[in-house]
């Protein structure tokens, strides 16, 4: 049996990217097996090429109700960590999607987008104990060591969080034009 | 739409008024309304809706548990019970209400529609 291995990296404003990867893959024959390391090492075995349609999905709460609905209609579904899911379901003809409607959408990504932000607070913290660090000492390789980690992680905080705050903004506007 | 709802109109999880977050409608959420005039559990509604609509409308999976939360939230719908340990709902009294009206709205729409001149 072959296995394939891969890290991706992958955040919650672009995971549409791995949506499609991961059906990239099963129509080439590899269907994804698990998913480890905080979700970005995926592994897949060798198999018949399949039309697999992945959602990547969040829930503050995966209930029982969840799972019992998304099987249900078909769903296999793969937990990786901290309220996300990867959810797959063979098809033939239309691509089936978790969601058909943009307000159900906008409601999971208000959700995580609240989770996201109250991770940024601590991260706030660690920014401001930075600067007081370098008030105090001036230069040293600890303190170098210590930016070169943390900005590049405020950074890309940040990034995200102007990523989901756009997307929302996008479907809210399309959910007004609607009406 | 929800730029609009201020946490001051949420009070105790039920709004003060529903109808101004809840109409117009979006088809799905008025096919799922609709579905639950009798007990049904989430599958049901898709399946439901499929069927009324001739299979021009199926609801996604993450789409009715996502709004069946928020309804039931929203007071909307109400839990009856299990059933198979699957969560039955049926539509409340508020629901019944901003159903009608949003019926009538449709009912409005389609009336005035009847004056497109044929081309």
């Amino acid at each position: 049996m072959k296995e394939k291995k891969y890290f991706k990296f992958w955040h919650a404003a672009n995971f549409e990217k791995i949506e499609k990867w991961l059906e990239e893959m099963a129509k080439s024959g590899y269907i994804l097996k698990g998913v480890t390391f905080a979700g970005m090492i995926f592994s897949f075995e060798k198999s018949e090429p399949k039309k697999i349609s992945y959602c990547i999905d969040y829930q503050m709460k995966i209930t029982s109700e969840y799972t019992k609905i998304l099987s249900e209609d078909g769903w296999k579904i793969k937990e990786i960590g901290s309220g996300w899911v990867i959810a797959s379901k063979e098809y033939n003809g239309k691509r089936p999607e978790l969601y058909t409607d943009y307000e159900s959408i906008l409601e999971r990504n208000k959700k995580y987008s609240w989770v996201f932000l109250s991770t940024l607070a601590p991260l706030a913290l660690v920014f401001q104990s930075l600067i007081r660090f370098f008030e105090d000492d001036g230069f040293n390789i600890f303190n170098a060591v210590y930016i070169s980690v943390a900005l590049p992680l405020v950074i890309l905080y940040l990034y995200i969080f102007m990523r989901l705050f756009f997307t929302n903004k996008t479907l809210r506007k399309k959910i007004k034009e609607r009406k | 739409m929800y730029s609009d709802i201020s946490r001051r109109d949420i009070k105790g999880g039920k709004m003060k008024n529903p109808e101004k977050d809840y109409i117009p409608m979006s088809e799905t959420a008025y096919y799922i309304l609709l579905a639950l005039t009798e007990e049904c559990h989430g599958y049901g509604i898709i399946q439901k809706v499929e069927a009324i609509t001739s299979g021009r409308l199926r609801i996604g999976a993450g789409t009715i548990y996502g709004t069946l939360s928020k309804f039931e939230k929203d007071g909307l719908i109400n839990p009856v019970g299990e059933e198979d340990r699957k969560k039955m709902y049926k539509i409340s009294e508020t629901g019944k209400t901003i159903l009608k009206s949003e019926y009538k709205r449709i009912c409005e729409l389609a009336e005035n529609g009847k004056e497109i001149p044929e081309v």
